[in-house]
């Protein structure tokens, strides 16, 4: 009995949510917000995956938007090249993502955390001169007329049809990397960074564990980047810059790090925050940057932690004066 | 008489200092065996090279009848050796459970992967309740049952070392190196701490000690080894230890002069 109350207490919240979602639609009318929570939702995808490494091994990854590209180069090109159905776009994604997690994360995860960064950083950045300049995968042109997804005959053209796509594919990413998280694999990349030392000694592979971690963020990016490549139906290379490496970073602390509503939040108003802040013209670089900077200043711990403290207060719990 | 650990000429240089020189020591099973020496006698440096956290070549460690020399420390960690720290090294946004339950992580280290335990849905679910059930036990066990809840980096002092304690039980080994687990507590925690352990030592696992209290010390080892600068300088029961002319002028001298200063 108190096994069910607990799960409906935890259960609740995301229900309502979703439910709420469904009717954003009705409420919102100018398809062209639409698009950009249709775009949040793919980059959720991203940062979800980004958590894994970042926000929960604490390994800093400014590689999520390279691989977000190849994961929309690999999925667009095999379904446009090979004339496959647009969902199988996704397996050549998996497969790069796990290539990336694999190739890359081996040698740069086995030293100090600096070194991700820099290869990281240095993989996006090739990554983009590679696509541009690779004339048989379209070089500066791209990847034109990615065809949409077809879900029972039915082809999912307009924004909101991808909208309802999208909610159900962010449902299923929300269950998966919420067993993660609460799994022994989660609680192993929590441990790598509040304290890497004591990760061996409890039996646990470091490097391994960061190698999944990182190999889990890759997937989910190139993932994200099959889909994105659907959404907008053409790929190219100049959106795939360190810029949005950065972008999925700030989304992904902006709401508070390893909370799945703090990523969410975080990332909707970080997609949302062009056309919210767009009254302010040529202003608008310079106040979104106050803003991220302001936030990481006064509120280090995301949107969610003014949430999170609250309930922490109101749930107390023993007093220090009970030693055992 | 069986043996759980036998260290043969180990040594350890850092640049031109050597900070364990030529150790060698046999620790029977079912006993506490203590390390006790001067400060940078090279205490913790031994215990970093018995668990593979420290590199070192020269000397051999052999666990429970097996070589373990220049095993990783996570596989030594697999084979039944704990560890707490002398700076506690907990997950300090993590609850006290779950440090117990990360513990864990040597008992099936490689019993799935995460997309089985992702499509296994009812077996994945048991096996992280029973982990929880077991941390749930450890906890009883060391008294910190209330505390499950508490992120550990909110906790006192005393507690967190009594909470780096259940996360080595956890692990079930057959032998956990204690780095000074007495240090920093009150006198009462003390007792308590050392209850725990001999509970502990009763159900089955062995501790290899490093401690300065020599109250601790003296009340619970069957043996004691004395390091200063790295080498071995007397070996012995607290008894012998006690009266051995060396070890009073190079360490217990000193030590109980301060003692009683305090
Ligand atoms: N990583 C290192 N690099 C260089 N020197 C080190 C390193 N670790 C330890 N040392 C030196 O090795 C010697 C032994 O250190 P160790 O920490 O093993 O001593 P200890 O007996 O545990 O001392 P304490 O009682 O203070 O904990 C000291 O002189 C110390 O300064
Ligand atoms: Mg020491």
């Amino acid at each position: 009995m108190n096994r069910i109350l607990q799960n409906r207490n935890r259960f609740a919240p995301p229900v309502v949510i979703v439910i709420a979602a469904l009717f954003v639609p009705l409420i919102i009318t100018n398809s062209y917000i639409i698009h950009l929570l249709n775009t949040a939702m793919v980059y959720l995808i991203a940062v979800y995956g980004l958590n894994f490494i970042s926000g929960m091994a604490g390994q800093t990854n400014l590689g999520q938007a390279g691989v977000f590209g190849i994961g929309a180069y690999a999925s667009a090109l095999f379904v446009t090249r090979l004339d496959m159905p647009a969902w199988l776009g996704i397996l050549p994604a998996i497969l790069a993502g796990l290539l990336i997690g694999v190739i890359l994360g081996y040698p740069s995860l086995r030293v100090k955390g600096l070194f991700l960064t820099l290869t990281t950083i240095a993989f996006t950045e090739i990554a983009r001169l590679v696509e541009n300049n690779w004339q048989l995968i379209g070089g500066a042109l791209g990847v034109k007329s990615v065809p949409n997804f077809f879900l029972f005959g039915i082809e999912i053209k307009t924004p909101n049809q991808f909208y309802y796509l999208m909610i159900v594919v962010v449902v299923l990413f929300s269950i998966i990397t919420y067993r993660i998280i609460h799994s022994k694999w989660g609680r192993a990349f929590i441990a790598v960074r509040d304290n890497s030392d004591a990760v061996p000694s409890c039996g646990i592979n470091l490097a391994q564990a960061k190698i999944t971690a990182f190999t889990w963020s890759s997937v989910y990016g190139a993932i994200a980047g099959a889909i994105y490549s659907q959404c907008i139906n053409y790929v190219n290379a100049s959106s795939f810059t360190t810029d949005l490496s950065i972008l999925f970073v700030v989304m992904m602390m902006f709401g508070g790090l390893s909370s799945m509503y703090g990523l969410i939040i975080g990332t909707v108003i970080i997609t949302l925050l062009p056309e919210l802040l767009r009254f302010l013209g040529d202003y608008y670089q310079l106040i979104y940057a106050l803003i991220v900077m302001l936030f990481a200043i006064f509120l280090p711990g995301g949107i969610w932690s003014i949430v999170k403290n609250r309930q922490g207060k109101n749930k107390g719990g023993p007093n220090h004066s009970g030693v055992a | 008489m069986e043996t759980i650990l036998e260290l043969r000429g180990l040594t350890k240089r850092f640049g031109n200092l050597t900070a364990v020189n030529d150790l060698s020591l046999t620790m029977r099973k079912r006993s506490i065996h203590a390390l006790i020496g001067p400060n940078g006698s090279g205490k913790t440096t031994t215990v970093g090279m018995i668990n593979g956290t420290l590199p070192y070549s020269v000397g051999n460690v052999m666990f429970d009848g097996e070589d373990i020399t220049g095993m990783k420390n996570h596989t030594i960690a697999r084979k039944g050796v704990g560890r707490t720290f002398q700076n506690i090294k907990l997950f300090a946004t993590m609850t006290v459970l779950e440090n117990i339950m990360v513990g864990g992580h040597t008992l099936n280290p490689r019993s799935t992967n995460i997309v089985q335990y992702l499509f296994r849905v009812n077996n994945s679910l048991r096996e992280e309740t029973v982990l929880k059930e077991k941390a749930e036990a450890v906890l009883e066990f060391i008294g910190l049952k209330e505390y499950a809840n508490r992120e550990v980096g909110s906790l006192a002092y005393g507690l967190r070392k009594i909470t780096e304690f259940g996360r080595a039980l956890m692990g079930e080994p057959k032998l956990i190196l204690l780095d000074e687990p007495a240090a920093g507590l009150n006198p009462s925690e003390r007792v308590a701490l050392i209850d725990t352990f001999i509970k502990a030592y009763e159900r089955g696992t062995d501790f290899f000690l490093i401690e300065h209290n020599m109250d601790v010390v003296m009340n619970i080892s069957t043996v004691i080894t004395v390091l200063n600068f790295g080498t071995k300088i007397a070996e012995g029961t607290p008894k012998e230890i006690q009266t051995n002319p060396e070890v009073i002028s190079a360490y217990l001298g000193r030590r109980y002069l301060k003692e009683v200063a305090r």
